[in-house]
């Protein structure tokens, strides 16, 4: 058995574990149309797939795709010879151009892989799905909010698939960590944090300086919106499911090029916040000069927190003691403490030691170091939904619409990190 | 090195007294469990504490005597 075939199965054994009779599965309904289900009713179709960006990404999921029994990679697209060139190497059957519009007209591609630079995704994501293409385009879906708007009406007036590269969406912990949120285990909502930090300069080796931009694209504001649309766009989705669907109001926001004073023109160090009509705040912090925390998602609740990067769930009360262990500490602080210097006030409130209490089996935890994608972090089980979506031509469910909320407030906590001010956020979908 | 000689009656003492202090340290338990209303089961779980407290009393226990011990000598010299 294959490698992914091994992956797949244990995401839906651990899927359908997770979401039996699960009052959360309804804020995930993309989760319903990725089936073993689905899985026999496709059984000996394929996908005949196109990706259009062989960089990085596009090769990683390129990989994962050549061992899925679903697909089919019939043409591979890059105007950067050497990407195209280790492309080709993986998939020699694929057939290969330098201009998308080429692809896009190739009758033997079903659907297109999308993971270009983002200032691309929009006019390349419209075309695509002008030209009858299924289509998948990498997260954050654009680069700017009104491009956001355009390609989700484009996609609104068609009858193709529209997929984005969030494979949170399909981390069956997520969906644990939501059902224990909604029945409350943690209480009342009160604050989200979400935090991602490395210590690598964020490049990629360039073959000449000429080629600098294309390949260091993620680094010019030209072609890039930062850390907030390359990072932050992953974990925004929390607050949403965390909060019920309800969307954030405001956003402010801080950042600077801190440490890596190279010539990249976005922040190497981002602070963003968001608010919700409620009150409750939703933070994303990111440095790139410091990796001691990894990274972090956590849903704080007035009686408990989940800790969604590891699926563990800590209680606000303090961790059970014995009758004997809490006599011989009040026999000991009333030995030990001075009440002239020692009151509550003045005492530190360090964290706590609570190991917590796992709540999925075989988590499968990511430091977020990976600068083009982790193994287990839901990647491959996108592509496979993807595969399945272009073979039945059935739209997954809300999936655009948690890929435009995640867009649009990575976006605006950009703007307002450069632009330091407060930004309101508009209510309701634009279709 | 001269051999020391530890009469019966002293080793029962000590026993005794060992058996007192693991007594005492049960006591404590139970009173800690109802008066912190912990489970009653904690009698047997938290034996190892209770060891502890044991030790602590028996220890706490050979001081005493042996400060009384000090405290005669020099009154005997006086």
């Amino acid at each position: 058995m294959s490698m992914d075939k091994m992956t797949r199965k244990d995401f839906f054994a651990s899927l359908g574990s997770i979401v039996a009779g699960s009052t959360a599965l309804a804020a995930f309904p993309w989760l319903t149309a990725c089936t073993p289900e689905q899985d026999r009713l496709i059984k000996g179709e394929t996908a005949r797939l196109g990706i259009i960006g062989t960089g990085s990404r596009g090769r990683f999921h390129l990989a994962n795709l050549l061992l899925d029994s679903s697909a089919k990679i019939t043409a591979l697209c890059d105007d950067f010879p050497p990407h195209l060139e280790e492309a080709a190497a993986l998939a020699p059957e694929a057939r290969c151009y330098s201009d998308y519009r080429k692809l896009l007209e190739d009758p033997e591609v079903d659907g297109v892989i999308i993971c270009t630079p983002l200032n691309l995704h929009a006019r390349m994501t419209i075309d695509a799905i002008v030209a009858g293409k299924h289509t998948f385009v990498e997260k954050a879906m654009a680069y700017t909010p009104e491009e956001l708007t355009e390609m989700c009406l484009a996609w609104r007036r068609s009858d193709r698939v529209l997929m984005v590269g969030q494979q949170r969406l399909y981390d069956p912990k997520y969906v644990k960590a939501m059902e224990l949120v909604h029945g409350g285990a943690i209480g009342e909502v009160v604050g989200i944090r979400n935090y991602w930090y490395r210590n690598n300069d964020w490049r990629r080796e360039v073959p000449a300086p000429e080629h600098e931009r294309r390949i260091n694209w993620r680094l010019y504001s030209a072609s890039s919106r930062g850390l907030m649309t390359e990072l932050a766009c992953h974990q925004l989705a929390n607050g949403g499911w965390a909060m019920g669907g309800i969307q954030p109001v405001s956003v402010c926001g801080n950042g600077s090029i801190l440490f890596w004073k190279d010539g990249r023109e976005v922040f190497d160090n981002v602070a963003a916040i968001f608010q919700y009509p409620n009150g409750v705040n939703m933070t994303f912090e990111s440095i790139i000069s410091n990796k001691h925390f990894g990274m972090g998602e956590q849903i704080l609740g007035s009686q408990g927190t989940i800790d969604l990067v590891r699926g563990v769930m800590y209680s606000e009360e303090s961790i059970p003691r014995s009758g004997l262990e809490q006599l011989l500490r009040q026999i000991e602080q009333g030995i030990l403490s001075n009440s002239a210097f020692a009151g509550t006030s003045w005492a530190t409130e360090t964290a706590s030691n609570d190991k917590g209490l796992r709540f999925v089996d075989h988590v499968v935890v990511n430091d977020g170091a990976s600068t083009v994608g982790a193994t287990g972090d839901g990647s491959v089980e996108l592509m496979h939904a993807f595969c399945q979506a272009v073979i039945t031509g059935a739209q997954p469910e809300k999936i655009v619409e948690e890929a435009y909320w995640s867009t649009l407030l990575s976006l605006l906590g950009d703007r307002a990190t450069r632009e330091k001010t407060m930004l309101e956020i508009p209510g309701g979908l634009p279709w | 090195m001269k051999d020391l000689t530890i009469p019966a009656s002293r080793v029962r003492t000590e026993l005794w007294s060992l058996a007192v202090c693991f007594g005492i340290a049960v006591l404590i338990n139970l009173g800690s469990i109802i008066y912190y209303h912990t489970p009653f089961y904690e009698i047997f779980t938290q034996i190892g504490y209770t060891v502890v407290v044991t030790v602590i009393l028996y220890v706490a226990w050979i001081l005493l005597r042996l400060l009384v011990l000090l405290i005669r000598k020099a009154f005997r010299k006086a």
